[in-house]
């Protein structure tokens, strides 16, 4: 797997994701998936985004299935979305 | 021993001293380590940065004195960073060094290893220090060094610096590395890369020859710049060929190649074991299936799938019991009182049958809502259901939803209330929106009634298969009602869904109750007082009507609902019902409360038993008795579950006419009228309507609360249209060779009203964009 590409392709696909996100759809540990999303940061086709999440009744709750979370937001998830105006690779801009 | 003295900081280092260079990340030990070797008492922290200016020390080993200088943390050698990273940088390229010692944290080896790479790269002797085993051991890894040490052609030391764990070993390898120096071996970037870098050593005569790779390394990364014109034009022209070749620039090239090594070396260089390592394996292998592209979607459904079946299938076990035992105390315990209390029979009629009756629906509804909410929170709360979610949204993001859509619709096979409220797990409004305007046709367990009693009436053969093709039709018009929104209506971008996967877990009995709990109370005290109410006036409908006395108590025959039932005939004609099967049109008015009442009022109107006499219910009602019975209800209801579990849909009991009334609540001579009053065609016209039309009284509540007053009325206006549209549409395509021109005038006149609605429909929709566009031009000036 080229690692680096993967996460790329990932990102691009999905717009935005977090970095657990793509850490689990391409069996990478996360922190070098952020390593790596840090990278095409740099590269200006990435940027760091915060997402507002529906917060739980208060338990452990993540995706805010049990539907009791009201209007509250829970801490911000760190994401990273995609930039198509960003400095691209040959390859993007070829496509 | 060694004898260590500590020099001041900025202190030239003695020229005459091997040097050894502490280089790693920020916050791998290096300051620790540097302690550990010279005996100095520099302040260690456990956070980034501490080191911001590099600093010496000398250590002996045997009679050998060594300059040891502690450098500040550095990710990357090509560049980046603060000017801490900057003097790290300098000094491990530009210094006379005779070892590096490159300090990793042995439990975040992956991230660590990206700079041994470049390292590797500069040609300098090296020993690869890994730090903090004990933490990569608590996480359940074995540190394999020595297969390590293989990999990478240089010593390679575990260590706990914090603890002084193996340091003999580490001086001992040091001192052997001083005199048998191990420049390692360098990674390989791949046939492409490897030409062009040893095209470009060819070009850089002035730099000596141990430092060329390196140097084209920086040169094709684009850290460094051609010293000459003649570089420079090589440079770009290999650069050229290289994207050309490999659609990718030279820099991300290089660097995803270092990444990729960097997750074999940590492979090789650590094992999992012990209960974190398996805790670690299970965590691997099962997102390997939840998040499987092939695997993800088809296992979510099988999960949801089983949480309708024992939700509902395990609900009904106690819904008996409830519905029996509150209809007991809330309809005929309260209505003896009132009658002992000498209300009048009216007020006895609204509050007893009215009330009690709205409240007896509600508490009914508690065994199957309670359990599916109870499954909800367990895969909520076991880290499940943020990777289902995230796994379907591949899937229903082809279809403008996100993609935790799919868990309210596919909630919505049991009952359309709890996947209105679990909608709330989409973050985007318009998703939300989207999602919740879908619920009112998924086909709930309530309709299912209505489909077997027509189904075994009409379609006893093929009885199944025209369940099963209404259950699609629900799930196709759910999809094309999303779609048709939002191209016109809620046009917007399908936010991508982002959340943080947590770590699987056994979910805790309290986290997981408190969670169902919230959500039942939200069904119980919110969504409950508006079934109360229109309960109230379900009630009041079949018993009373227009005399010649005016208003009065009458017989069903007589009552408002029968005359308006008449009145609505002719609207229903076009759709098969003629004007002596008004009681058809009754029981969709019944159903606009509960879908479970359809059946029940077409009953109780086709045999023509009124419940005109409820007082007499009320004077004599053997409450005790009515527990009783309720109470036994449970073992029985137990028994049909767990021999049913292979049927949750109970499409089985169509193979007997004698189980599927008694599971469609319909007497035989119900069945029999209600051939009587149908065709074929007009009864599948029928259930298309039912599926379609109005949803019950607690999802319009649901609706309300979720969507506000104006999407829900959109929501019963437009499914409302769309059964009558669909059913007139199936009625006289099917009859078209009898009466032609009456057809086409009404499939014409659906067909416009549909144009008309989409074209409204966009209309609205610009309009929508008009009105966000000034705010949202506001908000980006602010």
């Amino acid at each position: 797997m080229k690692p680096l590409f993967a996460v790329r392709e990932v990102l691009q696909k999905q717009g935005m994701a977090s970095a657990s996100q793509i850490a689990a759809e391409l069996k990478l540990s996360v922190g070098l998936v952020e390593d790596m999303l840090v990278y095409w940061q740099r590269r200006g086709v990435v940027e760091q985004v915060s997402v507002g999440t529906r917060k739980s009744c208060g338990r452990s709750c993540h995706s805010g299935g049990c539907g009791s979370c009201g209007n509250t937001m829970a801490p911000s998830v760190q994401a990273y979305r995609w930039c198509s105006g960003g400095r691209q690779s040959p390859h993007l801009l070829s496509q | 021993m060694s004898d260590f003295h500590e020099t001041p900081q900025r202190s030239p280092v003695s020229a005459r001293l091997p040097v050894i260079a502490l280089a790693g990340n920020p916050n791998c030990g290096k300051t620790t380590l540097f302690n550990l070797l010279t005996g100095a008492h520099q302040h260690v922290g456990n956070w980034p940065g501490v080191t911001v200016e590099r600093r010496s020390g000398t250590m002996t080993m045997g009679r050998r004195k060594i300059s040891v200088v502690d450098l500040p943390g550095v990710y990357s050698l090509m560049g980046g960073g603060g000017e801490d990273q900057r003097v790290a940088r300098d000094f491990l390229l530009d210094s006379d060094i005779e070892l590096i010692v490159n300090i990793v944290d042995a439990s975040n080896l992956e991230r660590h290893m990206a700079l041994t790479a470049e390292l590797l790269e500069t040609g300098r002797p090296m020993v690869l220090v890994l730090n903090m085993v004990d933490e990569a051991e608590a996480h359940g890894l074995q540190v394999r060094s020595h297969e390590l040490s293989a990999a990478l052609g240089v010593p390679v030391i575990p260590i706990v610096a914090r603890k002084a764990r193996s340091r003999t070993r580490l001086m001992e390898t040091l001192t052997q590395a001083l005199d048998h120096p191990a420049l390692g071996n360098m990674l390989d970037y791949g046939q492409l890369i490897e030409a062009a870098l040893a095209a470009l050593g060819t070009l850089l005569p002035g730099v000596p020859p141990a430092h060329r790779r390196f140097t084209a390394l920086c040169l094709l990364e684009g850290n460094s710049d051609p010293i000459d014109p003649k570089t420079q034009h090589a440079l770009q022209q290999i650069s050229s060929e290289l994207a050309v070749m490999s659609d990718e620039t030279p820099a991300d090239l290089i660097m995803d190649r270092r990444f990729a090594w960097a997750q074999e070396m940590a492979a090789i260089a650590m094992h999992r074991q012990g209960p974190a390592g398996l805790r670690q394996k299970i965590t691997d292998r099962l997102d390997r299936v939840v998040l499987n592209d092939w695997l993800g979607v088809p296992l979510f459904l099988a999960v949801l799938y089983l949480v309708f079946v024992v939700s509902f299938s395990g609900g009904n076990i106690f819904l008996d019991f409830f519905d029996q035992a509150s209809a007991a105390l809330l309809i005929h315990g309260v209505g003896h009182l009132l009658l002992s209390s000498g209300l009048p029979t009216w007020l006895i009629s609204i509050i007893a049958g009215g009330i009690g009756g709205g409240l007896n629906l509600v508490i009914s509804f508690i065994p199957p809502i309670g359990l599916t909410f109870l499954f909800l929170a367990f895969l909520d709360d076991s880290g499940y259901m943020a990777r289902a979610a995230y796994a379907m949204d591949r899937l229903m993001r082809r279809m403008s939803l996100p993609g935790n859509a799919l868990v309210p619709m596919v909630i919505g096979f049991g009952c359309n209330v709890p996947a209105i409220m679990g909608s709330r797990i989409i973050e985007d409004p318009r998703g939300r929106i989207l999602t919740v305007l879908m619920q009112p046709f998924m086909s709930c367990s309530a309709r299912l009634t209505i489909y077997m009693a027509f189904a075994v009436v009409f379609f006893r053969s093929n009885g199944g298969q025209v369940v099963f093709a209404l259950y699609v039709l629900g799930i196709i018009v759910a999809l094309l009602t999303a779609w048709l929104l939002g191209k016109t209506a809620l046009r917007g971008e399908v936010l991508p869904f982002v959340m943080e996967l947590p770590p699987y877990r056994l979910p805790s009995f309290r986290s997981v109750f408190l969670q169902a709990w919230q959500r039942l109370k939200v069904f119980i005290f919110r969504v409950g007082r508006v079934i109360a109410v229109i309960g109230v006036v379900l009630f009041i409908l079949p018993g009373i009507g227009w005399t010649d006395r005016g208003l009065r108590s009458t017989d069903i025959d007589h009552s408002l609902l029968a005359q308006g039932s008449r009145a609505l005939v002719p609207i229903f004609e076009p759709m098969g019902i003629h004007q002596d099967n008004w009681p058809a049109i009754s029981g969709l008015i019944a159903g606009a409360a509960a879908k479970e009442i359809v059946i029940g009022t077409l009953n109780g109107i086709y045999q023509r038993q009124n419940a005109a006499d409820l007082m007499a219910d009320y004077r004599d009602p053997d409450i005790a008795g009515q527990l009783l019975g309720a109470i036994k209800t449970i073992p029985a209801n137990a028994v049909t579950f767990f021999t049913t579990l292979d049927d949750p849909l109970g499409l089985s009991v169509m193979d007997s006419t004698g189980t599927a009334e008694q599971a469609s609540g319909a007497e035989s001579a119900t069945l029999q009228a209600i051939a009587a009053g149908f065709t074929p065609l007009s009864a599948f016209a029928y259930l298309v309507f039912v599926l379609l039309y109005v949803p019950c009284a607690s999802t319009m509540g649901a609706l309300r609360r979720e969507v506000g007053w104006g999407w829900m009325s959109f929501s019963l206006l437009y499914g409302t249209g769309l059964a009558w549209s669909a059913s007139t549409v199936i009625y006289q395509s099917s009859t078209f060779a009898k009466h032609p021109g009456h057809s086409t005038a009404w499939i014409a006149g659906v067909l416009a009203a549909f144009a008309l609605l989409v074209v409204g429909l966009r209309l609205y929709g610009q309009r929508r964009d008009a009105l966000s566009k000034p705010s949202l031009n506001r908000r980006a000036s602010a």
